[in-house]
């Protein structure tokens, strides 16, 4: 079984001078295990990743024309939502309307106290 | 992404060249060289003509774009960029023989982009562009709600304020 020998930088390699033989690191090239790609293989991988993505995508795409969209088309509740919204601004509408016509009113008050500014 | 350049915009020439280069198939940059006598509006029309007779989509599964530098205004069909420099970067890649493994990922795209194309696209951006529009009412009313709620809570804090001070 051969043993895996490792990987060590040149500082590393100056500290260990002389324990080469006791260590096993004779015939030790540092650069030996470095795993650097060339350009060549990275382009294959970047063909490879691209069409991987783009699989990803054209999937994501397809479910959502043949699941997400038929769901949304069937139970959508925006049409919903607006009706209870429009219902509930114009009862708030009201509320504030008959709120702002007391004559005790905070406004009511602030309108009497223009005039009286404007007109004394 | 494949760029082409049409001169020629009678319904037979431009279905030639869609045919020709695969339009809808892959990502396309159309670009409009105007012929004499017509305008580049006009010619843009003809492309989204021989695309809807085509049933080509211009955003699904791959975009065709139209290459507008003067920003003019269009049916808003095709997607338009200013430059080509513009397209999305993922849709950029060098023209390369593909090997035995990459084939069978491109056999998927293939299946997968047939497969987007026998959906209902223009009915679903049709519905698409409606639903955003009631959003956009959904929105303003919530906004409408929450003013009226403020001003409703703002007078009852200073009704409030005024009992305490009377008192």
């Amino acid at each position: 079984m051969s043993k895996k020998k490792p990987n060590l930088d040149n500082m590393k390699t100056n500290d260990l001078k002389g324990f080469e033989e006791v260590l096993d690191l004779v015939g030790l090239d540092p650069r030996a295990n470095s795993k650097k790609l060339n350009d060549g293989q990275i382009e294959d991988y970047e063909i490879y990743d691209f069409l991987e993505k783009e699989n990803l995508r054209l999937e994501k795409i397809d479910r959502f024309f043949s699941t997400q969209m038929p769901l949304e088309k069937k139970y959508s509740q925006t049409k919903n939502l607006i009706k209870k919204e429009i219902g509930e601004v114009n009862l708030i509408k009201d509320e504030l309307t008959l709120k702002l016509m007391n004559p005790q009113s905070e406004f009511q008050l602030f309108m009497a106290e223009l005039y009286k500014k404007a007109f004394n | 992404m494949q760029k082409i350049e049409i001169e020629v915009f009678t319904e037979e020439a431009l279905a030639k060249v869609f045919q020709k280069n695969h339009v809808g198939d892959c990502p396309t940059l159309i670009s409009i060289v105007t012929p004499k006598g017509s305008s580049w509006s006009e010619s843009a029309l003809s492309l989204e003509r021989t695309c809807k007779a085509m049933n080509i989509d211009p955003r699904f599964p791959y975009p065709t774009y139209l290459l507008n530098p003067m920003n003019i205004a269009t049916t808003q069909y095709f997607p338009t960029l200013a430059t080509p420099g513009d397209a999305p970067a993922h849709f950029k890649k060098k023209i390369k023989r593909l090997k035995n493994r990459e084939q069978v990922l491109l056999v998927k795209t293939v299946t997968l982009s047939d497969r987007i194309k026998n959906h209902s696209v223009p009915e679903t951006w049709a519905y698409l562009k409606e639903k955003s529009f009631m959003n956009k009412t959904l929105r303003n009313l919530c906004h409408e709600k929450a003013f009226y709620q403020d001003i409703f809570a703002e007078s009852a804090q200073k009704s409030e304020k005024r009992k305490v001070d009377h008192e």
